[in-house]
């Protein structure tokens, strides 16, 4: 198997630090983590459009009920050479994003555009 | 002598708190020194923590006070009821009646006719001691509060702390630095207080056993103490009564395991 290529348990552990994330951003606003969705939703149409996958898929992602699936992600991050779910992030948190989750963004895109 | 004030109902509940404060600190040799606490003293005279404010606060004239509680209060502070309610009248305890004079009157032929009274007075004490006894054993074990009233406290634990936005007019971000902020919040752990603020989101249940790790480990209620202290908006209710509830059951726990507990004092 190709090193660059994308393991499952990378897009595990990309949910999972993408849920971290999304729970840190609804307790920095103090809101609940229906309120710091649709926050997060708003943004990301506004910047990209309808999420691809759908807004329940989305939605799942955030709360950690389910896996980014891997297709979503190679595709999203060829078309924009980055991931969207940080861009909106930084656009919604002031401050820096936790940096484990911003190193293995740029490692998944990084394999994604050469896959 | 003391001086009363010119309202004699006024005068009457200043006397009462008075003599409130003077069971903290006869019971001062029995405490290593220390002066009782409010919470001792309501376990010596028979009432909750909230009952203690409301008489505090001057919400109560003594004379709508049950008799069996100034019967302990008189008890405590060495006195007999009438010398107390005489106090509360005048600001000076009468003299003490002492059991020689009770046992002279006794074998006086003018005590003879009163007999009966002094009889049915006896059976009326001793009653009184028995049923003392029951509710003392009933406390000693608080009622476990059930899943339902934690979770529930919890949920009116948020809903308190969205009072205080709008009682404060402050946004939900001030008011949680303000409790953060709070000396004694500046104590808890990060992960507690992230704990505590999923409640107040409303993103998680309390549990019991959540509650109880973190009364046990900071000997009080992060929560209502730094609710007190970023807003006046008073703790009543349900929540009181639940936060009250589960209080004195933890109360219970930490007294076994040798740990200190201090209650919140709230309108119960």
């Amino acid at each position: 198997m190709n090193e660059n290529q994308l393991k499952p348990e990378d897009y595990v552990d990309y949910s999972r630090l993408l849920n971290v994330q999304f729970v840190d951003f609804a307790r920095r606003e103090i809101i609940s983590n229906d309120q710091a969705g649709a926050r997060f939703l708003d943004r990301f149409t506004e910047m990209y459009g309808p999420p691809l996958g759908g807004t329940e898929l989305l939605g799942d992602i955030l709360n950690g009920k389910t896996v980014l699936p891997s297709e979503i992600c190679v595709s999203v991050c060829k078309e924009y050479c980055h991931c969207p779910l940080i861009c909106v992030f930084k656009s919604l948190i002031e401050g820096s994003l936790n940096t484990e989750l911003v190193d293995l963004s740029n490692r998944i895109v990084a394999r994604a555009l050469v896959s | 002598m003391p001086k009363s004030s010119s309202d004699p109902h006024e005068s009457q509940i200043k006397y009462f708190i008075q003599a409130l404060n003077h069971a903290q600190v006869i019971g001062t040799s029995l405490n290593q020194g220390k002066k009782l606490s409010q919470r001792d003293v309501c376990e010596i005279i028979g009432i909750t923590i909230g009952t203690y404010t409301k008489y505090q606060r001057g919400q109560v004239h003594p004379t709508d006070v049950r008799s069996g509680i100034m019967r302990k209060l008189a008890k405590h502070l060495g006195v007999t009821t009438d010398s107390l309610f005489h106090y509360f009248e005048t600001g000076e305890y009468s003299d003490p009646v002492g059991i020689d004079s009770v046992v002279s009157f006794i074998q006086s032929e003018a005590g003879t006719k009163d007999y009966p009274r002094i009889l049915h007075a006896l059976t009326l004490n001793s009653k009184e001691n028995i049923k003392d006894t029951e509710v003392k054993v009933i406390k000693k074990v608080p009622k476990k509060p059930t899943v339902a009233e934690v979770k529930r406290a919890g949920q009116l634990a948020a809903q308190h702390f969205k009072n205080i936005q709008r009682a404060e007019v402050i946004s939900a971000k001030e008011a949680w630095k303000l409790f953060v902020d709070s000396e004694f919040s500046q104590m808890v752990e990060t992960e507690h207080l992230d704990a505590i603020l999923d409640i107040l989101r409303g993103e998680a249940i309390l549990t019991l056993e959540t509650m109880s790790e973190v009364y046990l480990t900071y000997g009080r209620c992060p929560v209502v103490t730094a609710f007190r202290k970023i807003s006046e908006l008073p703790i009543d209710g349900e929540f009181a009564q639940l936060v009250h509830n589960a209080e004195l059951y933890i109360a219970h726990v930490a007294s076994k395991q040798n740990k200190s507990f201090e209650m919140s004092v709230v309108d119960v």
